[in-house]
């Protein structure tokens, strides 16, 4: 035995590795089966699925692909947060500086950019092939309704961090979103059977003025890092505690 | 020699190395992205203007603000006090009925030449390198600080042409 191995038994026995890892590497299926229950990593996925589930073709893992996207959409954009003020003097040249001073900046813009256009696609083809699966038929029904407050959400994402840039194309692009909101029935301005005035309807809610300004990059802003991307946690959450403790839906197309 | 190694050492090894290089790589990187590249402070040497233009005030205060940076003149001549404390680096304040810089955190007070005159810090304020040109204009560079201490009314210039009092 060399002294690399003695090493080795030593951590693996120690309390402090032991402590983290639970489980040895399995030596039956009885124990793979235990480990797969009570494992945080492993219990994404069951201990035990048809062979027939297992094809690439029965879901193109387009549900795990958007989960990855998050993933990496909320590490890059908590990095760009270091260096981006979301303020109508700062903005514009944070995101410039971000491009062209600061180191990897380019890479991690690009990257948050295209995975976020990346997940909308995804989300997309996911509820599509739930869709046309009839991966949604009970007892899967609410899991259908958390996906779609998913999509609406991943939306809103894209659409709050559109504004950020603070050049032309997302000032007019989020002028003329609003003024589409504001057409709205009911709560918005200029939409039928309107119960409020402008100022005080739906546009102005999302922008905290009548057009936008100062306000609503805050407001955005706020929306886009904290409070949409904790709603999405808590879905996502709820969504795959779910599609595990649902019951398989049990004919397979 | 010969270097005894199994398949499965050589694969472990590779893949301890691959792993430490990828850790070390991220590493750099992340430390790459965290340190600044361009800052945003005022420039470090700047125009002050003609002695003339500060014999009528014991302290102009126009450029505390953004350079930390006090212009005095006192019987001696013109020289420029560093506006941060040597206690605990905050900012003090001018007072000119007692002719006294009053720092607000832990109450040190210097007198016109900068001297501690009571309260924690350790060293006078310090001064920057100020300079006459000769169109005249004074140039006042607060990357060069000049520290004055008690028993040394004056310093030696560091660089040749580079002072930290103009006699007027």
């Amino acid at each position: 035995m060399t002294e690399g191995d003695n090493f080795k038994n030593k951590l693996l026995r120690s309390q402090l590795w032991r402590s983290i890892f639970r489980h040895r590497y399995p030596r039956s299926h009885r124990e793979e089966r235990r480990q797969s229950r009570t494992s945080f990593i492993l219990h994404f996925h069951p201990s035990v699925i048809d062979k027939d589930r297992l094809r690439i073709s029965q879901t193109w893992g387009l549900g795990g692909i958007s989960f990855f996207l998050f993933l990496i959409l909320t590490i890059s954009g908590g990095l760009l947060m270091f260096y981006y003020r979301p303020s109508v003097e700062h903005a514009y040249h944070d995101m410039k500086d971000l491009e062209y001073v600061v180191s990897f900046g380019l890479f991690l813009r690009n990257l948050h950019r295209w995975a976020a256009h990346g997940m909308v696609v995804t989300v997309i083809a996911h509820m599509a092939r739930v869709f046309y699966a009839g991966s949604y038929r009970p007892p899967r029904e609410l899991n259908w309704v958390v996906g779609v407050f998913l999509l609406v959400l991943t939306f809103s994402l894209s659409f709050t961090g559109y504004l950020l840039p603070w050049d032309q194309l997302s000032y007019w692009a989020v002028t003329v979103a609003t003024h589409m909101v504001r057409a709205a029935p009911i709560i918005g301005a200029d939409g039928p059977f309107t119960l409020v005035r402008s100022g005080a309807d739906l546009s102005s809610l999302l922008l905290g003025a009548r057009t936008v300004s100062a306000p609503s990059l805050l407001r955005f802003y706020v929306l886009h890092v904290f409070l949409l991307p904790l709603a999405t946690a808590a879905f996502i959450a709820l969504h795959f505690w779910r599609i595990r403790k649902d019951r398989m839906i049990r004919k397979l197309m | 020699m010969k270097l005894r190694c199994s398949r499965r050492q050589m694969l472990q090894g590779m893949g301890a190395a691959g792993t430490a290089g990828l850790i070390l790589g991220s590493g750099y990187v992340s430390l790459n992205f965290f340190s600044p590249k361009a800052l945003y402070d005022p420039p470090n040497r700047f125009r002050i203007g003609k002695p003339e233009d500060f014999l009528n005030n014991k302290v102009t205060e126009i450029w505390k603000e953004r350079q930390k940076v006090w212009l005095v003149h006192s019987s001696k001549g013109l020289y420029a006090l560093v506006a941060t404390c040597t206690h605990l680096g905050c900012t003090p304040n001018w007072f000119p009925e007692e002719e006294k810089f009053k720092c607000p955190c832990h109450g040190s007070v210097f007198n016109l030449e900068g001297d501690g005159v009571s309260g924690p810090a350790p060293e006078p304020l310090f001064r920057t390198s100020i300079v006459l040109t000769e169109k005249g204009d004074l140039i006042v560079g607060t990357g060069n600080l000049g520290i004055r201490l008690p028993d040394q009314s004056n310093r030696e210039p560091r660089r040749s042409g580079e002072g930290f009092l103009i006699r007027v």
